[in-house]
């Protein structure tokens, strides 16, 4: 069945056996998922973590033109004030109360939308799943075809529950399904000679579509700052698009996922469904990555030339500011997406540093191959499968005597308690291009220890005992 | 039947429990539900920069329940969670909480908890599924539910007795709610600075290192004060358990004449002689009027009579529609109050005209102009039409206030783009605070017209 005939995504578990508990060394991660099956494993002990509601809420709030209507409680709505902080949207909540669990939302479903489309006049309204609707079994999709004639926006369901998944990474795969299906997919017109973003480009020139999930402003803008510079059109989505720009998406020369860990399922979607190739390039993290993921891209304008210039000049002023840079002798716990881990490992040993422990969210088997890429660590090297989970994290930092929790996340503050530790957090940091190397160094050179005592969350005794004794086999 | 809302600012039930319970030190709340609930509530309580001293966002132990545990019943899971975060997170009192998930699939939190009491170990429950309530619905429950099971492990808990001095009375302190009062921790500091003066001793539960021990010398309080009608359902609790008396009181007071009223009015239930109260109320009256007697002369020539629209919880607007009649003279042109009870004709018992009656004197025209609603559409659209200068609301009220060529003086809840650990605008160092917040903004709104209606100044 061709994924345009799906109705939902499968979950990264079904689709890709995800494996999101792990706490071992590096050498028996990749053995555990070298083979044709990835076991899984359950936690039991576990810290709250997002889910794939708030990380597909997390795309859609950025989404230009559209409002989103989060039918559930009042609760399952409540990150949008964080969310609005970052980047002002439109949302509304169904405020399910015990008698909506009892006999059905769908009256309270339907005033929201109706409301929604003649407060906002949104192009598209996403219609964001939570528990208890997922419990309650509401057909939200006969609700929306029942609706179709007499609203103006589109309606289209985000297929969310909360609980089917371990990993929030299925919130990308579900928002970029809807909107391979239901936006790109419905677009009737074809644009010819689409119209390019990005200065100095020719406005017959189709634009590379540029992937993004989870990317910060400063790492986004890092990117945009190469591509303007060498003129490559591109086009910006999911996040921060508006719902025309996406419906374009089909009109590209190629698609590039900026982590491809995210970006991969829109990326083959659009390949299979629109014919766009969809480039598999490392994230541009590290000299490597940057280059090759520039000179790539480049090459397919026909820019290879000044692409190779501007790389030379780059890497040339970086070695000139950054040249007398030493973290020799710094011991570092890195905490990020798998795929941008070699990117990261390479910055830091490039500069003298040494890395002892690992996290990352979960491993698969399309993102295994990237443990490969870990090969200059010691196979003894502590790796944390997690989606959070700082408990764990604390525990192997205290053990490894790391000086430095270097995290993609903002939750850092519980690695301060480990003696001897200094948090850094990166996520407000570019890390992917150049500026993210010259960024990411500045970080870790300007970080230093909080002053004041802190208060102990963790036993004493936790922070000795081996980690992994909660981390067992899913018994089937 | 509770409506849709536009840009929802409050979170559910569950959440109003999580920050209650993660504002008091030495508690650790274990969330029975999916994995993301809490940390809905943790990305929107980056609005106001906020952090708790111990345990907050990612940290919340939680049993991220999955499909299996809502088909065939998550109890075992919850289990196996209690037993090992008692292993790891260090507490003196763990609160199970439940959820929508929970509730719906009737997972027994009860048997789960009395197991772990049943092996001594300090846990007590609180039920609330989000989708009975607010998030204040989830304060007042899980107040009320930490007095009321208490007794239950008190032989387990740390000792109770107070350490402080046992020569000076002790009274309670209910009704602000940690984070949904922007200015909680200014607010009890003050409280406490304030009682503190008059020669009484306050449990605010949210401000000490040792809350735990605080909640439980609750007990042995005088006297409780409340503070807003979201704090009555755990007062009551303490006056039937253990015969507490409380007061309640529309607003945290705010300025000389509200907080000698106040501390006179609580040290003659009480039974404080004079003498111990009139030093401290000489002292702050001098403090208080060496500030504001700095103020006449801008107050004349800039600050008199603005038109403002209040957005907020019940008691802030009260709270601050009073302060700013009374010293500044200034005009309430519209009022929204966004903390509605769901059941919105009535509030425990009290018909809600009665509850917004309640107030004093100079804030009489709240019950002729107030609205009751969190909707920010319906808030947007009184504020359009309310012709304020200034509208004191929440970040999400930007827009509107911008539309309606006021400046917004950011004083309830969310607030972006800003952090705020220690301040308030209660008591008489908040009330200096507050004078000084409305008169800057008040400039930038007179420096707006400018720049409007005086161009010619550009030439």
């Amino acid at each position: 069945m061709s994924l345009m005939e799906e109705r939902k995504v499968l979950t990264r578990e079904r689709r890709l056996q995800t494996l999101s508990h792990y706490n071992g060394a590096l050498e028996g991660l990749r053995d555990e998922t070298s083979g044709a099956q990835i076991l899984q494993r359950v936690r039991t002990l576990t810290q709250v973590s997002p889910d794939e509601i708030l990380y597909a809420l997390r795309i859609l709030s950025t989404i230009k033109d559209a409002a989103v209507v989060v039918h559930g409680a009042v609760g399952c709505a409540t990150s949008g004030l964080g969310y609005h902080e970052e980047q002002p949207f439109r949302w509304y909540s169904t405020n399910l109360d015990e008698r909506d669990t009892i006999l059905g939302g769908d009256e309270k479903l339907r005033s929201a939308c109706l409301r929604a489309s003649r407060e906002t006049r949104a192009k598209v309204i996403f219609i964001v799943g939570t528990p208890v609707i997922a419990i309650n079994n509401d057909d939200v999709q006969s609700l929306i075809l029942e609706m179709s004639e007499e609203i103006d926006s589109e309606l289209i369901f985000v297929y969310t529950d909360g609980f089917k998944t371990k990993t929030p990474l299925t919130g990308y795969d579900i928002v970029s399904h809807v909107l391979l299906k239901y936006v790109i997919g419905r677009a009737r017109v074809k644009v010819d000679g689409d119209k390019a973003s990005g200065a100095g480009a020719s406005a017959n020139l189709m634009p590379v579509n540029l992937l993004s999930f989870s990317e910060n402003p400063e790492s986004l803008s890092a990117i945009i700052s190469i591509f303007r510079e060498l003129g490559i059109p591109f086009r910006l989505l999911p996040r921060y698009a508006s719902v025309e720009t996406i419906r374009q998406a089909g009109n590209a020369l190629a698609s590039v996922a900026l982590n491809p860990e995210e970006g991969q399922y829109l990326s083959e979607g659009l390949e299979e469904c629109f014919q766009v190739p969809g480039l598999c390039l490392n994230a541009p993290v590290g000299l490597k990555s940057v280059r090759s993921f520039i000179l790539h891209i480049a090459e397919l304008y026909g820019r290879s030339s000044a692409a190779e210039e501007y790389v030379e000049k780059q890497e040339s002023m970086l070695e000139r500011e950054l040249g007398g840079v030493s973290l020799a002798g710094k011991r570092f716990f890195l905490d990020a997406p798998l795929s941008l881990l070699p990117g990261l490992l390479e910055t830091i040993q490039h500069f003298g540093g040494e890395v002892v422990g690992l996290s990352v969210l979960s491993v698969d088997m399309e993102s295994r191959s990237y443990l490969e890429k870990l090969s200059s660590l010691n196979p003894g090297t502590s790796v944390v499968v997690a989606n959070g989970q700082p408990f764990e994290k604390a525990n192997v930092i205290a053990k490894r005597k790391a000086d430095y929790y270097l995290s993609y996340g903002e939750e850092v503050a519980f690695a301060g308690e480990v003696p001897g530790c200094i948090p850094v957090s990166m996520a407000h940091t570019a890390i992917l291009g150049y500026e993210g190397i010259r960024q990411l160094i500045d970080r870790i050179r300007d970080a230093v220890p909080w002053s004041l005592e802190s208060p102990e969350l963790y036993k004493k005794s936790w922070l000795r005992k081996s980690a992994n004794w909660y981390v067992k086999q899913k018994v089937k | 039947m509770a409506e849709a809302i536009a840009r929802p600012r409050y979170g559910c039930a569950l959440h109003g429990a999580v920050r209650t319970l993660t504002a008091i030190r030495g508690v650790v709340p274990i969330v029975h539900s999916n994995a993301g609930c809490a940390i809905q509530d943790a990305l929107a309580s980056r609005a106001g920069g906020f952090g708790n001293a111990q345990i907050a966002g990612c940290a919340i132990p939680g049993s991220a329940v999955q499909e299996r545990h809502v088909i065939f019943g998550g109890a075992s899971r919850l289990r196996e969670q209690i037993k090992n975060s008692l292993k790891v997170f260090n507490g003196e009192l763990y609160v199970v909480l439940n959820s929508c998930e929970s509730a719906m699939v009737g997972d027994d939190i009860e048997a789960m908890t009395r197991e772990a009491q049943e092996q001594g170990e300090p846990v007590i429950h609180s039920l609330l599924a989000g989708f009975h309530g607010d998030s204040h619905y989830g304060y007042e429950t899980v107040m009320a539910d930490l007095f009321s099971k208490l007794p239950d492990i008190q032989e387990i808990l740390p000792k109770p007795a107070f350490s402080g001095d046992k020569r000076k009375p002790l009274v309670n302190i209910l009704g602000i709610l940690p984070q949904q009062d922007l200015y909680f921790r200014g607010e009890l500091l003050e409280l406490r600075r304030i009682l503190t003066g008059a020669g009484i001793q306050a449990n605010t539960f949210f401000l000490s290192p040792e809350g735990v021990k605080e909640l439980a010398a609750a007990s042995k309080a005088d006297l409780t004060l409340v503070f807003s009608h979201w704090g009555v359902k755990a007062a009551r609790k303490l006056e039937e358990l253990y015969q507490i008396p409380y007061q309640t009181y529309d607003t945290v007071p705010t300025g000389m004449e509200e907080v000698e009223t106040f501390v006179r009015q609580v040290a003659g239930v009480l039974s404080l002689p004079e003498e111990t109260i009139h030093p401290f109320l000489k002292r702050e009256r001098e403090s208080f009027e060496a500030c504001f007697a700095c103020i006449r002369e801008a107050f004349y020539a800039e600050h008199a009579n603005h038109r403002f629209a209040l957005v907020g919880e019940e008691r802030q607007v009260k709270q601050y529609a009073g302060f700013l009649s009374n010293y500044f003279q200034a005009r309430i042109t519209a009022a929204v109050i966004t903390d509605v009870p769901r059941n919105a004709d009535t509030y425990e018992g009290l018909p809600l005209s009665a509850v917004s009656a309640n107030s004093t004197e100079s804030t009489g025209l709240l019950s002729k102009n107030t609205v009751y609603t969190s909707d920010a559409q319906e808030i947007a659209r009184v504020l359009r039409s309310s012709s304020a200068d200034i509208v004191l609301g929440s970040s999400l009220e930007a827009d509107a206030a911008i539309q309606s060529q006021a400046v917004l003086l950011p004083s309830s809840w969310p607030v972006y783009r800003q952090a705020i650990y220690g301040k308030s605008w209660s008591g008489i160092t908040g009330a200096i605070t507050f004078a000084e917040d409305y008169m800057t903004k008040g400039k930038e709104m007179l420096r707006l017209r400018e720049e409007k209606d005086f161009s010619f100044k550009r030439i």
